[in-house]
């Protein structure tokens, strides 16, 4: 390193690779790799001379050694990476070995403090009886999960190698196999992918019940290797086939089906891709268009008024939930991962055979990218709708939009509708209409960990700010304005998004999920600035900041002088204990983070709100 | 192989149930009034007892007195610490806002309302201006937010200068334009006698300590006045500019807002300065000058 001046210092422009995922990585394990499918049934001339296959494999794939009962993929974590098995074997449990974390149902949030003792009480109970690592019920409830025999406890232990690698493994492997439905997956098979794909948590747990070897693909190399097309063929196909059973095996409405309706389920169902996956560019160009030309350009899942021929669940990305007001479309709700669309329309028609079926009494539109599940209406008719509680079933239609002969009435607001989707019922709110619009026109339903501002209450000290810059280096990672609705500020800052397309592009892994907490954040050491993250991100919330040494010295390129940029984006503090330092530093109990894709959690906060 | 079990563990205070908007309203006030009383009778009590036994009072009182201030020193201090663990600022914005009230009542058995001496009227005058100044600051933090939310919501005070300058070039630029026609010319030349000077200068004192609407609302009803010497086109480059005035007017309205702000959080800091030197003094003086305690 050479001084240029005093506020200035000369370093090497960082690239691409500087950091490769295994450094240790050997010559003759990326030539015995090359050697084994699927890299030997890749076309070479498919990549490119910069990432050429072999460099994919030396900087963008590891070799792991597992021990039986080793978890390799958790339930629940964020994944980056795929898995392709190279030696051994590995079990994927469908089913859920663990609670949801942080969500246990028989911990819920209690409504008043009588019912905080007694869960108090309930806790100790538990804890008597199987200990600190008793399994929990698992999420899919019903007679078949919730039995005796499925409540024993699968506990885990992490352990640190001698290397001072720390690793997960179950303590009886051979018992959590026997208790708990779980697929073999054996040499060539490549499992992970999906949550690496769709930058969400991993639906299963994967675990080592013999000794094996795993090739790890980070997703900035397995996005490369998706050039060659029987690969990128195969990675599809086991994608929709995967997600396709996991989504229908973990949605609540179908817990009561059994292994013969399921499966008959699982063959009927279609699973269909809307939307491009890298939406932002077009939500930036259909950003400056009119409301109601955005809503047009929306594709769309169902249309109101034509007939119902499939349930519709949602298993990725948002929809909007909206019906024809005058000139225009009000927007209801937006629905999210589990929501189903439909089903009053199908439990209309069950209850009442001899009546005409009513058609989709709204329609649903694709924000951005979403992945559904349509199951026929015969198999929901004859497989599912018969095994549902009827107090589960929606409310009856009483008062049609659209029956068969077209638009019933045009001016009255179907509240009777509301429940028109299973779990929408109990979150679809009571926020305001326009909310709601706003919500979704400016695509806020994405944080997960949105900056809320209560204007009410802000009076623009700028602590936040101040706190931001003390606890990173003087540089804030946020700034105090953004969309406002009412006295309500939606800051720019990082909302650690349920879709975070920011991640998409980025060609190191620098901007990365944590894979517990969910936190986005930028590495410093591997982020080669190349403003891929901040172009990405439909908000703004990313921004290009000049590196810095720890005297305040700019860093500039060696050879060309130039600046040498880094992106920066809010952390939520996670090295800190505290919490996010910005949220602490408000005097005014101004400042929130909230989690906007979920309508409840908005309610829940209006409700609280003291003004 | 060091060896240790994996758990999520959920922490007590995460199970904790909520409270009703209300009861949070009624907790969050009366609880700590009562407890000010309570701290400020128990004081009272403490100081008619050491009274009793025949100690001197002052000092009892006096040092309590320093302890309240110093932890509402705290409060600043509080606030240069970002990255360790000890509470929200709220929190301790609140516990600051109250232990104010007990000062009040500490000062009052300390040293009554009036004082004799130089030295002592200076110290109290000091302590009566941080009492005010605080009380203001109060004020001025609670009724300010709504007011700038009904003044174009969060405007950045560094980027005001900004946007009236860009504000005031738009208003010019529609000026010239109208300019070109005989049929609009009315409006630059409104724009030329009454308008050029609110969009290129800043607000008197008098508007940047009481802000108001008469100017804004004078303003817009000249503008208005003028539509029956424009054509269709000038009404609708007038409305325009009588858009312009508002946002200007709002920007003015939110600076000196935000300057007001920062004016009552910086005197209570200045007159805090004071009153800690004219302490130490005092502290030094009465130990000069008293026997015992």
């Amino acid at each position: 390193m050479r001084t240029q001046s005093s506020d200035q210092i000369a370093i090497d422009r960082p690239v691409r690779w500087d950091h490769p995922l295994d450094p240790e990585m050997l010559q003759r394990d990326i030539r015995w790799m090359l050697d084994q499918p699927p890299f030997s049934e890749m076309n070479p001339d498919v990549f490119p001379s910069h990432s050429s296959l072999e460099d994919v494999i030396r900087h963008d794939c590891r070799i792991l050694r597992y021990e039986p009962g080793d978890v390799i993929v958790r339930e629940g974590d964020y994944g980056g990476s795929a898995y392709l098995v190279l030696r051994g074997s590995v079990r994927a449990f469908l089913e859920s070995l663990w609670q949801p974390r942080g969500k246990p149902s028989d911990l819920s949030q209690p409504s008043n403090w009588m019912e905080w003792l007694k869960q108090q009480f309930k806790i100790k109970s538990l804890n008597r009886s199987h200990g600190p690592n008793n399994r929990r019920e698992g999420s899919r409830s019903g007679p078949q999960t919730a039995s005796a025999d499925k409540l024993r406890p699968t506990p885990i232990q992490q352990v640190e190698t001698a290397e001072g690698k720390s690793r997960i493994f179950l303590q009886d492997i051979n018992a959590v196999i026997d208790g708990f439905q779980s697929e073999p997956l054996g040499v060539g098979e490549i499992f992970g992918e999906m949550a690496a794909i769709t930058r969400s948590q991993h639906r299963y747990t994967v675990v080592a019940n013999a000794p094996a070897i795993m090739l790890e693909i980070r997703w900035q190399g397995l996005r490369i290797l998706r050039r060659d097309k029987a690969f990128r063929e195969y990675l599809d196909a086991r994608f929709r086939e995967t997600s396709l059973q996991t989504h229908l095996r973990e949605t609540p409405l179908l817990r009561f089906l059994d292994d013969a309706s399921m499966a008959k389920v699982i063959a009927g169902t279609r699973i269909e891709s809307i939307g491009d996956r890298e939406w932002f560019a077009e939500y930036r160009d259909t950003q400056k268009l009119d409301v109601q030309a955005q809503i047009l350009q929306e594709p769309v899942i169902a249309a109101e008024g034509h007939p119902v021929k499939d349930l519709i669940l949602i298993r990725a990305g948002f929809a909007r939930l909206s019906f024809e007001q005058g000139r225009g479309h009000q927007t209801i709700a937006y629905l999210g991962r589990g929501h189903v669309f439909g089903l009053s329309e199908l439990a209309h028609r069950f209850r009442s055979p001899a009546s005409k079926p009513l058609p989709y009494q709204e329609s649903l539109r694709a924000l951005g990218f979403v992945d559904v599940l349509k199951i026929p209406a015969e198999l929901v008719l004859s497989h599912i709708l018969p095994k549902i509680r009827s107090s589960e079933l929606p409310k009856p239609i009483t008062n049609p939009r659209y029956d068969d002969g077209g638009l019933v009435v045009s001016d009255v607001l179907p509240q009777s509708h509301l429940g028109n989707s299973y779990q929408v019922e109990s979150t679809l709110s009571k926020l305001e209409t326009s909310l709601v619009e706003f919500l979704v026109d400016e695509r806020l339903i994405n944080g997960k960990q949105t900056m809320m501002i209560d204007l009410d209450r802000c009076t623009g000290c700028d602590e936040c700010v101040k706190a931001c810059a003390t606890t990173h280096n003087g540089t804030p990672r946020f700034v105090r304005n953004g969309p406002q609705f009412g006295p309500l500020l939606f800051a720019h800052a990082c909302m650690h998004c349920t879709d975070p397309v920011c991640m998409i592009g980025c060609p190191t892994g620098a901007i990365a999920r944590d894979q517990d907490s969910g936190v986005i954040s930028i590495n410093s050491q591997t982020c080669i600035g190349c403003k891929t993250c901040s172009e990405s991100c439909p908000y703004d919330n990313i921004v290009m900041v000049q590196v810095r040494d720890e005297k305040g010295r700019a860093a500039v390129d060696r050879k060309t002088q130039l600046p040498i940029l880094q992106a920066s984006k809010c952390d939520l503090c996670h090295e800190l204990k505290s919490g996010p330092s910005c949220q602490n530093a408000c005097p005014h109990h101004a400042l929130f983070r909230i989690d906007t894709s979920d309508t409840g959690s908005i309610e829940q906060w209006l409700n609280k709100r003291i003004v | 192989m060091n060896t240790k079990t994996q758990t999520q563990p959920r922490s007590l205070l995460e199970t904790l149930p909520t409270f009703s908007a209300t009861s949070v309203r009624v907790g969050r006030r009366l609880i700590p009034t009562a407890m000010v009383i309570l701290g400020w009778l128990t004081l009272r009590a403490f100081r008619d007892r050491s009274a009793e036994n025949l100690y001197n009072e002052a000092f009892v009182t006096g040092y309590s007195l320093a302890a309240i201030c110093i932890f509402l020193m705290l409060l600043g201090v509080r606030k240069r610490v970002i990255t360790t663990q000890i509470g929200r600022l709220a929190v301790w914005q609140r516990t600051h806002h109250y232990l104010g009230l007990l000062s009040l009542g500490a000062y009052a058995l300390h040293a009554g309302v009036l004082t004799t001496g130089w030295l002592e009227s200076l110290l109290a005058l000091s302590f009566w201006a941080i009492a005010l100044t605080g009380l203001i600051g109060w004020y001025v933090n609670r009724t300010s937010p709504k007011m700038l939310a009904a003044a174009g919501g969060q405007i950045l005070r560094q980027d005001i200068s900004e946007k009236s300058k860009l504000i005031a070039k738009e208003a010019y630029t529609l000026a010239l334009t109208a300019a070109g026609k005989n049929d609009t010319a009315a409006l630059a030349d409104h724009y030329q006698a009454s308008l050029s000077t609110f969009f290129s200068t800043r607000r008197g004192w008098v508007y940047r300590i009481k802000p108001s609407g008469g100017k804004r609302r004078k303003l817009l009803d000249d503008l208005e006045s003028i539509d029956r010497y424009l054509s269709e086109e000038g009404r609708t480059q007038r409305r325009a500019m009588s858009v312009l005035v508002s946002s200007k007017d709002d920007l003015d309205f939110q600076s000196a807002i935000q300057n007001r702000i920062r004016f009552w959080a910086a005197s209570h800091t200045w007159a805090l300065g004071c009153f800690v030197v004219l302490t130490i003094a005092h502290v030094i003086i009465a130990h000069q000058f008293t026997s015992s305690w």
